[in-house]
């Protein structure tokens, strides 16, 4: 028997809802950390530091394969791994040498695939079909992807900007273009278009500097009002005929930073003009003039939209042209510098920047270093604007030799919450909720020591992703991390049941998939253990609901659904006077998929 | 100016290069040599130049003098904007000051203190010829302030240190920003992995927060 939920709500003021509500949330929150952190103190070492976990499980870690492991030298800046794309069963893990990839069908022993040779640092990867994207930023790297390096200051040997490889065989991928541009490839975001099969698209954003004209053609580090060719203020959009990928090319170059720095552009003041030393290039500062790149792009192609974390903004793009991305909105924080990567919320309606202040290489999360600096920040969209509302950044105080500061991460499909998964290189990795925009808190972490006692060696998790059901973290140093999350107070059986039900054939994170939840008695049962952990509607009545889905998951064929479509009925009947009233017709919504 | 260090090691790489590239060319199994066992041949070294070691102990003592500023801000009542300003630049440069001296320390060469009176007093008294030399190159470090530049900055309260602090400090960071240019344009320099992502680091903080910085400044007036 049901207990009506009306009637129990009218005896209830609902201020003092909320307010139990938030008080519970604030001591759950504050209880539920363990004391003292045990992240404080790990013994150091490179593949034998100490360890910490809570509430999620190291199930593998994989060194680097042979090529990419220099043993005499730990944390060898030449061979650092860098950020991961899935495709299928396959992990691909760049390295500043190359790439890697791994077999994870079976994550307690990923196999190595194959190792690729080709220097030309970060190596930022991207899977689509039979084709990956690799990104190509340093000076040294070449096009035949030789060890060489290139000597010269002006070669056609040099590679920066996007390498394309066929990997239809993955055992003997292909190099089938290098896309040249600019400034090279820091990262690349891939673009689709449901509309298009034919193609896809690459966004490039490149943060190194513009090379001579005498290289590559065309190419200008000069001021826009000097140059309005400049390869600075703008990002590159590469077309990619999926079919003839030979035939990628640059097809449009927006200028998504038009008018950021029209207030405080103006000439150089007399204090500003000194003495330029002999050899250095006779070019105007263009610091001053609003944002020059991006550093990362999310795409959001379900919402239309993209958040590019660019210099001293992050902004928000409408890419339903995909050539022609418009800036919706800009937003500056004085708390944040090099805005790093976005990601959104399942529905769009929230974003989270990260500030990669120091670049990575950083000791920023130690006690000393604010809460607010090399953090998160949580906006919310309202209309094309976007709001702050809060920072969240690693609780565990960090040592002195340990790079650490926000870094990449991708949301887990929990139904009903933002739950998402972020690297924090020595940090190590985190998952964190920040369904309230105002009040993110962490759910479990894994972290290790620090590589070396006594002096800073760069490296831990470079990104941490959730994939089809487990998390993978790029390890820098260290290799490929695989976990899995463990239910607990925070995180349900049901709602980890549940995000593992959404499968994705393949994943980048900085293109970031819509969640889609089949029907299933897991993803029901996700929205009422979250209302059982919120506590805001009456257990009487929330213990009716399972009590009813209990009995319809028992019955079968016609008696399921008559039983189903009954509490369906009922949910919509008490949505409108809930204290959870968008939790209820999600799980009303549920119940009737079910009931199909 | 493009002097590729140690030499005895780069002979060593070389000859195994023209060994490898000989051995990849014929039909017989020798393998080229893979990026781990390229490392593993420079003790963690990757060549570097003459002109990389010069930037990082010229940009000591560059950093050295934005720290010193920094130092100013609380005591001279700037206002909240550039309190945050001045500590997170603050910050940032002592650790990349940390970043340098590794780096430098790793390789055998002179280390600036990463101190701007410990600086002043060696080059002064001559107690280290090299130390003293590092101060001398660093004092003219482009964008760097004058000593009288750097008397009314630590003279300045409240709104007109404001204005001094963001004028001078935009000065100083274009001046680094300039320095970084100047490196990348010299042939071999900065094909250090590290080397390279420091000073795309450097560039991409200092120039974001120049802009910040003339944002800051437009509502301010000149004392």
């Amino acid at each position: 028997m049901r207990t009506p939920f009306r009637s129990l709500l009218r005896s209830i003021p609902l201020l003092t809802v909320s307010a139990t509500v938030a008080q519970v949330a604030l001591s759950t929150e504050a209880g539920a950390q363990p004391s003292p952190d045990p992240r404080v103190g790990l013994k150091a070492g490179w593949f034998d530091a100490g360890t910490a976990e809570w509430n999620m499980k190291l199930v593998s870690t994989t060194k680097p394969s042979e090529a990419f492991l220099n043993m005499s030298t730990p944390g060898d800046a030449r061979l650092k791994n860098s950020d991961l794309a899935f495709s299928g069963n396959l992990v691909f893990q760049g390295n500043y040498s190359g790439w890697q990839v791994w077999d994870i069908g079976n994550p307690r022993k990923p196999k190595l695939r194959t190792s690729v040779v080709c220097p030309g640092s970060q190596s930022d990867v991207t899977v689509y079909g039979n084709l990956l994207f690799v990104s190509a930023e340093a000076v040294a790297g070449r096009v035949d992807c030789g060890l060489t390096g290139v000597e010269a200051e002006v070669s056609k040997d040099r590679a920066r900007g996007i390498r394309i490889f066929d990997i239809s065989d993955v055992a003997k991928p292909k190099s089938v273009a290098m896309v040249q541009t600019c400034r090279g490839s820091h990262t690349n975001t891939l673009v689709t278009d449901p509309k298009d099969p034919e193609n896809v698209y690459i966004y490039v954003s490149g943060s190194a500097g513009v090379r001579s004209s005498e290289e590559l053609a065309g190419c200008s580090a000069l001021a826009p009002d000097v140059d309005p060719n400049t390869a600075l203020f703008r990002i590159e959009v590469i077309k990619v005929p999926v079919k003839n990928p030979s035939a990628a090319a640059i097809v449009s170059s927006p200028r998504i930073f038009e008018g950021l720095g029209e207030a405080v552009r103006h000439g150089d003041a007399p204090s500003d003009r000194r003495e330029r030393p002999a050899g250095s290039p006779a070019r105007a500062s263009v610091a001053g003039r609003g944002p020059t790149q991006c550093h990362d792009i999310t795409t959001y192609p379900a919402v239309g939209l993209a958040g590019g974390a660019c210099s001293g903004y992050g902004i928000l793009l409408d890419i339903r042209d995909i050539k022609n991305p418009k800036r919706l909105y800009a937003a500056a924080d004085t708390n944040m510098s090099a805005w790093h990567s976005a990601t959104f919320s399942n529905d769009g309606s929230k974003v989270l920047f990260s500030d990669e202040w120091g670049g990575g290489t950083a000791p920023r999360c130690r006690a000393t270093d604010k809460k607010e600096w090399g953090a998160d920040a949580i906006f919310v969209r309202n209309g094309d604007k976007l709001d702050f509302k809060s920072y969240f950044k690693l609780p565990a105080a960090q040592s002195s030799q340990e790079n650490c500061v926000a870094h990449n991460g991708s949301l887990i499909p929990i139904p009903g919450r933002e739950v998402m998964v972020q690297s924090w290189y020595q940090g190590g990795v985190n998952v964190f909720d920040w369904t309230d925009p105002n009040h993110a808190y962490e759910v479990a972490f894994f972290d290790r020591g620090p590589m070396d006692a006594t002096t800073l060696v760069s490296a831990g998790h470079w990104s941490a992703y959730w994939y089809n059901g487990m998390i993978y973290g790029s390890e820098i140093a260290r290799g490929l991390d695989v976990w899995e999350l463990t239910p607990s107070e925070h995180i349900s059986k049901n709602e980890l049941e549940a995000a593992k039900l959404v499968k994705f054939a393949y994943f980048n994170a900085q293109e970031q998939p819509h969640f889609v939840w089949p029907a299933a008695f897991v993803v029901a049962r996700s929205y009422t253990d979250q209302m059982a952990r919120n506590t805001a509607v009456q257990k009487t009545w929330l213990s009716g609901v399972t009590a009813q889905l209990d009995a319809a998951e028992k019955a079968k064929g016609a008696a399921r659904s008559t039983a189903l479509n009954k509490l369906a009925a009922q949910l919509d009947q008490d949505a409108g006077s809930s204290p959870e009233s968008a939790r209820v017709k999600a799980l009303s919504a549920v119940v009737k998929d079910l009931a199909k | 100016m493009n002097i590729r260090m140690p030499t005895h090691r780069l002979a060593v790489l070389g000859s195994l290069l023209l060994f490898g590239a000989c051995a990849s060319g014929t039909s017989s199994a020798k393998r080229p040599l893979t990026p781990a066992q390229m490392a593993a041949l420079d003790g963690g070294i990757p060549a570097y130049t003459a002109a990389d070691v010069a930037f990082m102990q010229g940009m000591i003592g560059h950093h050295a003098q934005a720290v010193t500023m920094s130092s100013f801000a609380e005591a001279n009542g700037a206002s909240s904007a550039v309190k945050v300003l001045a500590g997170r630049i603050s910050v940032a440069q002592t650790d990349e000051i940390a970043f340098m001296q590794s780096w430098l320390r790793t390789r055998k060469k002179e280390v600036p203190s990463g101190n701007m009176e410990q600086m002043a007093h060696a080059h002064h008294a001559g107690m280290d010829m090299n130390a003293a030399q590092s101060g001398a190159a660093s004092a003219m470090m482009p964008g760097m302030l004058t000593p009288a530049q750097m008397d009314t900055l630590k003279a300045a309260k409240g709104g007109a240190f404001d204005w001094y602090f963001l004028t001078f400090m935009i000065q100083h960071h274009r001046g680094a920003i300039d320095m970084v240019d100047a490196l990348m344009s010299a042939k071999g320099s900065a094909n250090d992995d590290d080397v390279f992502k420091f000073v795309s680091d450097v560039v991409a903080d200092q120039s974001t927060e120049i802009d910040r910085m003339e944002l800051l400044l437009r509502t301010r007036p000149k004392p």
